[in-house]
């Protein structure tokens, strides 16, 4: 059977229950296209296909015997291999990380519920090397490819989750984020993707980047389906000294469709003045939030300053943290990092102590404007990114520099940041919107984005891989 | 601001006092982004002086039965 590219895990799930398809025959489907894509889209480091097809059937028996354990039951998801699982290695997409860390690791927590929740893991999804450094060729990793345009990144570090997710290689799932490493692949691969409150999703079991600011975030094509996944995710964990004890939202019960009375804050300085923002992306952006003030939200512009300096200290802060996890195997396995992650990871030796707390000090000051912005706004909202997806060589480290980001503001302050579709550009790359949250607002961010999709059918637009290279066809 | 020369020194010893050791080529590069590195960081002293702590450190979470 040939099952569409752009089924949402909430179609999945319903026709799961009414018996018109099989966690066995979807899984299938998704491990065969996972496999047939391996070299030319680069989405997974390993295939789990005998765990994949075992959960499946577990699935399948467990609904034919009553049992329902909830949406995820029998659905395909990627989990970033920068995440511990039971039964697949990880590697970070590195040569440095120790092997015997993963088996001291078991399944990280957000792992284990989604296990016991019934998903079904089609395996481990590529990561930038330790979520900090683009594709280095000559590592013997995947190279991800985006599948709207193979030639342009699929950006990271989710990178494999989000090729997944579009090219339908799995209906949903796990990225970490922190500088934007849920919502860029989400952004350039054209789905939804939400990088949650720090501490809302436990992140044990994940190999860190910048302790202080990273998060694990659902990655799936529609607002609905991140919902459907945050549900499962969030909440306490008595062994992760990071997460929260806020109530867990019913997400998907937030999804009513009605933002009206709801107010957004525009905030134009940086986010949509910028010289290097791309007029496709900003025309999006704000036709999208016409929309949402058509269903009857309303919008104003404001100024929020310093957004350019927010997202220099989060990149400061993030590669001090690195620096110090990493510093012993950089001295001592330069050349096995590579070059783009050696790169990155190199700064944490040039900036200096007093640098990093004063990073933290600017973050106290930052924080409180946009606490202050919080006050007269529900939500803000951003273009999610200056331009539509990349070419690799336009975004080495040095360029990036001096490039505009929107994403980091927000992992320094610890927000909750949901990118969605808005459009495509004239040249088929998909568009997108950030819309920004309080802290544990998660609700508020899906309900917005699932108001706007309710209307919109970018999310579920899935991209043509005619002429993308594939072993379907080729003999056994 | 900072000249190519003391660029280079300051690179080449931040990288010898952390005992890392790149490429020739990497280290050119990294002088070249040394002085838009060395802006940024500077840049964010312009804010916060009246904010103390940079970051909150309890010794109490270290003995959770005193709390």
């Amino acid at each position: 059977m040939t099952i569409a590219n752009n089924l949402t895990i909430k179609e999945a799930a319903e026709q799961l229950r009414a018996g018109t398809l099989t966690s066995v025959e979807l899984t299938t489907e998704m491990v065969n296209k996972a496999k047939a894509y391996f070299d030319s889209l680069g989405a997974y480091v390993e295939i789990t296909e005998d765990l994949a097809l075992e959960q499946a059937a577990a699935a399948d028996a467990d609904f034919k015997a009553g049992t329902d354990k909830g949406a995820l039951q029998g659905i395909p998801l990627a989990v970033k291999d920068i995440i511990a699982m039971i039964g697949a290695p990880t590697t970070a997409n590195s040569r440095v990380l120790v092997p015997a860390w993963v088996p001291a690791q078991g399944d990280a927590p957000v792992v284990a519920r989604l296990r016991e929740a019934g998903a079904v893991f089609v395996g481990k999804a590529t990561t930038s090397e330790f979520a900090c450094g683009n594709p280095d060729e000559t590592k013997g990793f995947p190279i991800p490819r985006n599948p709207w345009d193979t030639t342009r990144t699929p950006a990271g570090s989710s990178s494999g989750t989000g090729i997944a997710v579009v090219a339908g290689l799995a209906l949903g799932g796990l990225g970490t984020d922190t500088g934007g490493s849920v919502r860029g692949p989400a952004t350039v691969n054209g789905h939804s993707g939400l990088k949650v409150t720090y501490g809302r999703v436990p992140k044990s079991g994940v190999v860190p980047l910048g302790y202080s600011l990273d998060s694990i975030g659902p990655m799936a094509r529609s607002a609905y389906d991140c919902a459907v996944l945050l549900g499962t995710m969030a909440g306490w964990e008595p062994k992760d000294p990071n997460v929260a004890k806020a109530p867990v939202d019913d997400y998907v019960a937030a999804l009513t469709g009605d933002v009206s009375g709801l107010k957004i804050g525009l905030p134009t300085e940086y986010f949509f003045d910028h010289p290097l923002l791309d007029p496709e992306v900003k025309a999006g952006a704000l036709a999208a939030v016409e929309s949402l003030v058509g269903l009857g939200a309303t919008s104003e512009e404001f100024v929020l300053p310093h957004a350019e300096l927010a997202k220099d200290a989060n990149s400061l802060i993030m590669i001090g943290e690195a620096q110090s996890y990493h510093k012993r195997n950089l001295q001592t396995k330069w050349s096995s990092y590579g070059k783009w992650t050696r790169a990155n990871l190199v700064r944490g030796a040039i900036w200096s102590a007093s640098d990093f707390s004063q990073a933290n000090r600017f973050r106290q000051y930052w924080s409180k404007l946009v606490a202050q912005a919080f006050e007269k706004y529900d939500v803000l909202i951003t273009p999610s990114a200056p331009t539509p997806a990349q070419r690799p060589d336009e975004i080495t480290p040095s360029k990036r520099l001096l490039m505009p980001s929107y994403t980091g503001q927000w992992n320094l302050t610890g927000l909750p940041a949901l990118c969605v579709p808005t459009g495509f550009s004239a040249s088929g790359l998909p568009l997108s919107m950030q819309i920004i949250g309080k802290p544990f607002a998660e609700a508020t961010v899906l309900k917005v984005a699932d108001a706007f999709q309710r209307i919109t059918d970018y999310h579920v637009t899935a991209p043509s891989l005619e002429g993308v290279p594939s072993l379907v066809g080729a003999p056994a | 601001m900072t000249s190519p020369d003391l660029s280079k020194a300051f690179v080449e010893a931040a990288l010898a006092t952390a005992r890392i050791a790149p490429s020739p080529d990497e280290v050119e590069t990294i002088i070249g982004d040394y002085p838009k590195l060395r802006e940024i960081a500077d840049a964010l002293f312009e804010f916060g002086d009246d904010l103390e702590p940079a970051l909150t450190y309890d010794p109490l979470d270290y003995y959770p039965a005193a709390k």
